[in-house]
């Protein structure tokens, strides 16, 4: 497990092309969608967590492109196979590697459209609900490019198959996001984070059950 | 008996690449598999590794049905084909280090050591493999079948894009692994490379072993005089119609 | 390749024949037996079809799903090849024509709401999430269609219908878990339907008779080869 996310990460080091091109693709995306809703500062605030939360989306949506598509180009896929390695932690290493890249772009983000956007996103609640949410999307997203990269249209089906799945994620998600930024109280945040926390472990369930016939033959 | 496989039957959408199959291995066996193109022996390997999983039939693994999921037999099984299952982006010495500890290996540095010298690989061993040439990934590749000392190896057209010195190498690495009791199946369209070392040269036509010559055989006739006439006779069973040989 | 139905002619058309007759009675039963409602009036009678085929749609999906698991379930013990086939067609489907009967919720909601709310469409928990059920369903039948080969075909489908099938106790929960202004039929709480005796009535014959009409149409639908695929190959070297 801790061998096959070392020999991920590296390789994705190795690629130092990947991560600049993916930070610099995150900060047009905000200011896209800034741009797009002609943010004045009345609604800027409760639109805040859908551009947060729209930019990770396509971030992530880059990751998972690669992922599994990264093994079957190659095929390497086939020599993990080969290996005495259980096929849930393939799937935890490559979910592992996009969560990272999430987090990583969450980090510029997060600062970028503060500014942009002149309200204060840096603090540790909306970190947290950024972790949680990234988590479970990470998790549908590596199961679902598990399940496209078999398909000829990977990169159209991805998202088609992936969006509807994570939908109720990412409404949880936002509708938290906003509640911390208008200062809501926990309790009023409470469903939404249920939802987050119940498909997180709900889709790790699913894919430590079905990783043995999911990936391979 | 090491691995027993009986009435293997794969298909590929409509095609049916193996009929009805049998096929056993020894231990210490070194079996050459010859056929046409699209005769199945590629699928053959493919199953014994696991990778993919009969339509019908079964393979036994020291006794045990082969489960794609169990990590122990997968010790045992190592497979180079076609594609050399190595990470562009890293170094030669990385893709094996990487796969020795996936198999949990002991002593890797002095196993990966030997086998860059027993192939002649010393002097790429911090090069990317994305620089490497056709040559020299089908040699890395057959080096990480081996790292994990397997008691089955399988070598799909292991000798294809070897120069003469390389497939001198490889003929020493498998006369190694053959005296250290390592059963060997190896496809080929040549059959005089690793002739000397064959204990069974088995003929896949048609989806099935059509014919096999044992090396008291070969010594008594011209192995590819033979092959030719075990093809030729297929054919012509296939042009007079089922049921008459 | 030829096919055949996998259910006898008996059962199909015996099935067929009720169905049509279940649904002659429902039409009558809804436009001359239940009482026009007082405060939507005659287009509440949409109501009956609307709860009816959103009832088949999603017991279709469970369908889909239970063939699913046992696909799955059984390509790990290795079975027969014919009833792996079986699930899969059962599978496929299944999604069919639940999709179908979900477009069909869709449509008679939209012309329910228009009249009682004065809009098509409002994003709330339950149009959200039988919108999302809706997608997630034509999206596993797109994923269907670009896969090639039939066993990673009805693998890969199927493990896609599995999670998918997720949305679909979230949309039968939504109006009881979320505030909304969408009618509860079937329970009780603060937006539960004040009900007569002769529209329940209807309600469950209503139900009664789309069941049936499912059950008639999955029995025409579902067909399996009648020979595993003959190999030439084997015939060759026999």
């Amino acid at each position: 497990m801790l061998t096959l996310l070392k020999k991920d990460l590296l390789i994705e080091l190795r690629r130092r092309e990947v991560l600049p091109a993916m930070l610099v693709f995150v900060v047009l995306v905000a200011m896209v969608f800034s741009f797009a809703f002609e943010l004045d500062p009345a609604t800027v605030k409760s639109a805040a967590g859908g551009v947060v939360w729209g930019t990770l989306v396509f971030s992530a949506m880059l990751g998972f492109q690669r992922s599994f598509s990264s093994e079957q180009d190659r095929n390497t896929l086939d020599g993990l196979l080969l290996a005495p390695v259980n096929r849930f932690s393939i799937f935890i290493s490559k979910m592992l590697v996009v969560w990272i890249y999430v987090l990583i772009t969450a980090l510029v983000v997060l600062p970028v459209y503060s500014i942009l956007s002149n309200i204060n996103l840096i603090n540790l609640k909306i970190l947290l609900t950024v972790s949680l949410g990234s988590l479970g999307f990470c998790a549908a997203g590596t199961l679902i490019a598990a399940l496209s990269s078999y398909s000829r249209a990977r990169e159209v089906l991805l998202p088609v198959l992936l969006l509807p799945v994570a939908l109720p994620l990412l409404m949880a998600a936002v509708r938290v996001t906003n509640g911390i930024l208008q200062g809501a109280a926990f309790s009023a945040l409470q469903q939404g984070l249920a939802i987050m926390i119940g498909f997180d472990i709900i889709l790790l369930v699913a894919a430590w059950l079905m990783s043995d016939i999911l990936i391979g033959e | 008996m090491l691995i027993e496989a009986r009435n293997l039957h794969k298909r590929f959408v409509h095609r049916m690449v193996l009929a009805g199959l049998d096929f056993t291995i020894q231990p210490a066996e070194f079996i050459m598999l010859a056929g046409p193109n699209g005769a199945g022996k590629t699928t053959l390997l493919r199953l014994l590794a696991g990778l993919l999983k009969p339509d019908e039939g079964r393979i036994l693994l020291d006794g045990r049905i082969l489960d794609p999921t169990s990590t122990s037999q997968k010790q045992v099984v190592g497979f180079a084909g076609h594609q050399p299952l190595l990470y562009a982006d890293l170094t030669a010495e990385e893709n094996l280090r990487f796969y020795a500890h996936l198999y949990h290996s002991q002593n890797i540095e002095t196993r990966i050591t030997t086998l860059f010298k027993q192939l002649d690989l010393e002097g790429y061993r911090h090069e990317r493999v994305s620089t490497f040439s056709r040559g020299m990934l089908q040699r890395l590749s057959i080096a990480r079948a081996c790292l994990h000392q397997p008691r089955i190896l399988l070598l799909d057209e292991p000798y294809s894009s070897l120069d003469t010195h390389s497939a001198f190498c490889l003929d020493e690495l498998l006369h190694q692994m053959v005296v250290d009791g390592s059963s060997i199946v190896m496809t080929t369209h040549e059959l005089d490379h690793g002739q000397h070392l064959a204990d069974r040269l088995d003929v896949l036509v048609n989806g099935h072993i059509e014919a096999s010559l044992p090396r008291e055989g070969m010594k008594d006739t011209s192995p590819d005089s033979w092959y030719v006439q075990v093809l030729d006779h297929a054919e012509s069973c296939k042009d007079e119609g089922a049921g008459i040989c | 390749m030829s096919v055949k139905k996998a259910a006898p002619a008996w059962l199909r058309w015996g099935s067929t024949i009720l169905a049509i007759l279940m649904l002659a009675g429902m039409v009558g039963m809804v436009f001359f037996y239940a009482p026009v409602e007082k405060t939507m009036g005659f287009i509440q009678k949409v109501f009956y079809f609307h709860i009816s085929s959103g009832w088949v749609g999603m017991f279709s999906f469970l369908v889909a799903a239970v063939a699913s698991v046992l696909w799955l379930a059984n390509k790990q013990k290795e079975t027969f090849i014919n009833k792996l086939i079986l699930l899969d067609i059962i599978s496929l489907r299944a999604i069919q024509v639940g999709l179908f009967f979900s477009l069909i919720v869709i449509i008679t909601g939209m012309f329910w709401a228009k009249a009682t709310w004065g809009v098509y469409w409002v994003w709330e928990p339950r149009l959200t999430t039988v919108a999302i059920m809706f997608l997630i369903y034509a999206a596993c039948l797109l994923l269907r269609q670009s896969i090639e080969e039939p066993t990673t075909r009805a693998r890969i489908s199927a493990i896609y219908t599995i999670i998918g099938f997720l949305s679909v106790p979230i949309t039968f929960l939504s109006i009881r878990l979320f505030p909304t202004i969408h009618p509860l039929v079937v329970g009780t709480g603060e937006s539960a339907f004040n009900m007569d005796a002769r529209m329940m009535a209807t309600v469950i014959f209503s139900l009664a008779a789309f069941t049936i009409l499912y059950l008639a149409i999955m029995f025409h639908l579902v067909q399996i080869p009648v020979k595993s695929i003959s190999d030439p190959v084997s015939k060759e070297s026999a």
